[in-house]
């Protein structure tokens, strides 16, 4: 009977993960090139439940099926679907139509992936983020880039109409494996695979790419969760209240 | 306890910052030479409880997937957009707008240089060709004859007087400056920016020249905020706001919910 408690208790962590991963959604919802997090859950500790009866002298089970003693957070990954384009007609905005990613360069010489195509000119004239960490083109080297400079929707960077190289995507064999590290940056891990460079996806110059995130679904998720919570507590309160007639009705000791 | 609200609170924050650079757009849709701002949002940091590809306890396998919970978003930059605004006639022989790329220089009073775009010209007490605010074009004192019937402004930004009879006085030439990255501009308000190290030093040239813009007389450049882009965003932007506030409720709510949890 008292393994209720936990079980409930456990659910209402799970609800506050979710809360959780909501807000954050939430508040990224203005984040250009944010891919929204899902989460999975998965029933734990399960066990079976057997029927044990005597028959000719030996015990006989049957099995009545299986029990899930609780709940707990499976995994969170990003959903990496396309975001909507806006247009912005700014020259150093880039959105990517397809699954490819921008490569950014830390000054340690880290390379990291992005979908957030809100670039700079810095002061070198080099293609930049909000960091001014550079982004990189298909070989590997920084892009020195001007007011004018046009980038054609497959990457080829045009000055004055010479092409002067090609912005670099780089695509992954299983996206859902990268890691998020925040400032919209992903890294790979070993089971993302290492990034191949990516000549499918398409680049439009002018244009950014929203976040994922679906207002109405995560308002869904919150309010869900929030009374999910609430009914588990009266789980809860209700175990607690056959405890206490357990102990203090039913064998006091006087 | 619960992240949730703190991650709502960036969001809010994050909003706010966005309501504030739109109203200050909106305030400025008839500022002559204004630039609008845009803010841009990144996201926060991610707290890791299980990392992705980790070898489980029996080593024969890793963990297909990890569990994490990000932490909100940030307002990363506020950028401004420096596209062309709409060229509007005023039919006033003092007002000249810069069609493309270049700023004028002006001299403030501590002796430092400021750039700006805002060619609503004035003369003052002593005939000099002052901008709106007072402010002299640096290296060029243009005095204009009072016999002068008329002021010319030539596209590569040559100033002249004209007399009575017809005849052609150069007075001066405005002379632009180019920045690689205008946006990293530091904006001082009355029309006027500053260079500093982001925007990289100022390269001088000719108007109509080498890719600079070119002057043109009787017009000016007004700001570049589009009204119904700007009540676009002031709309997402509210809403984004109010849908952060709930996430606070809601974690609220649950924390009350966990007080109900004990008897007394």
């Amino acid at each position: 009977m008292v393994r209720g408690i936990y079980t409930a208790a456990m659910g209402m962590l799970v609800d506050q993960a979710i809360v959780d991963n909501a807000s954050n959604n939430l508040a990224n919802v203005d984040t250009t090139g944010f891919k929204r997090d899902v989460q999975a859950f998965r029933s734990y500790l399960q066990h079976e439940i057997l029927r044990i009866e005597a028959k000719d002298g030996r015990q006989k089970r049957t099995p009545l099926g299986t029990l899930e003693r609780g709940v707990t957070l499976d995994e969170v990954r990003a959903d990496h679907t396309q975001g909507a384009m806006e247009m912005t007609e700014v020259n150093t905005d880039f959105a990517i139509d397809g699954d490819g990613f921008f490569a950014i360069q830390k000054p340690n010489g880290d390379v990291y992936y992005t979908r957030n195509g809100n670039a700079k000119i810095n002061a070198q004239d080099i293609l930049v983020n909000d960091q001014n960490d550079p982004f990189l083109n298909d070989v590997g080297d920084m892009i020195p880039f001007s007011f004018n400079t046009v980038v054609d929707p497959q990457g080829f960077i045009l000055q004055d109409g010479v092409i002067q190289g090609r912005l670099g995507l780089y695509s992954f064999e299983s996206v859902r494996h990268l890691r998020k590290v925040g400032y919209t940056l992903y890294q790979p891990t070993t089971r993302s695979g290492e990034p191949q460079l990516d000549t499918e996806s398409r680049i439009y110059q002018g244009y950014q790419e929203k976040a994922t995130v679906n207002a109405i679904n995560e308002m869904v998720k919150l309010i869900a969760a929030q009374r999910h919570f609430d009914i588990s507590q009266k789980v809860v309160t209700t175990e607690d209240q056959l405890l206490d007639a357990a102990v203090n009705k039913v064998g006091p000791t006087r | 306890m619960i992240t949730a609200l703190y991650s709502g609170a960036t969001g809010m924050t994050g909003q706010q910052h966005k309501l504030d650079t739109i109203s200050n757009n909106l305030a400025n849709t008839d500022t002559t030479g204004f630039k609008r701002v845009r803010t841009e949002f990144v996201d926060l940091f991610y707290q890791y409880a299980q990392n992705a590809g980790v070898p489980v306890l029996a080593q024969t396998s890793t963990l297909p997937s990890g569990v994490y919970t990000g932490l909100g978003s940030r307002v990363a930059a506020t950028s401004r957009i420096f596209t062309e605004g709409n060229i509007e006639e005023t039919g006033s022989q003092l007002d000249v707008a810069i069609s493309g790329d270049g700023f004028m220089q002006v001299q403030l009073q501590d002796g430092t240089t400021a750039y700006t775009r805002d060619g609503a010209f004035k003369l003052d007490n002593e005939g000099v060709l002052v901008l709106n605010t007072g402010y002299r074009i640096i290296n060029e004192t243009i005095i204009v004859p009072t016999e002068a019937v008329a002021i010319q402004f030539a596209s590569d930004g040559t100033v002249a007087a004209v007399y009575a009879d017809d005849t052609l006085e150069v007075l001066g030439q405005i002379q632009l400056v180019r920045f690689i990255n205008p946006t990293g501009l530091d904006a001082l308000g009355n029309n006027l920016y500053r260079a500093t190290p982001a925007s990289g030093e100022p390269q001088e040239g000719i108007a109509n020249q080498d890719g600079f813009g070119s002057f043109v007389q009787g017009y000016l450049e007004k700001s570049n905020v589009n009204a119904v882009r700007e009540m676009v965003s002031m709309i997402t932007s509210q809403r984004a706001y109010e849908l952060n506030s709930r996430s606070i409720q809601t974690a609220d709510d649950m924390l009350r919910t966990v007080y109900g949890l004990k008897r007394s």
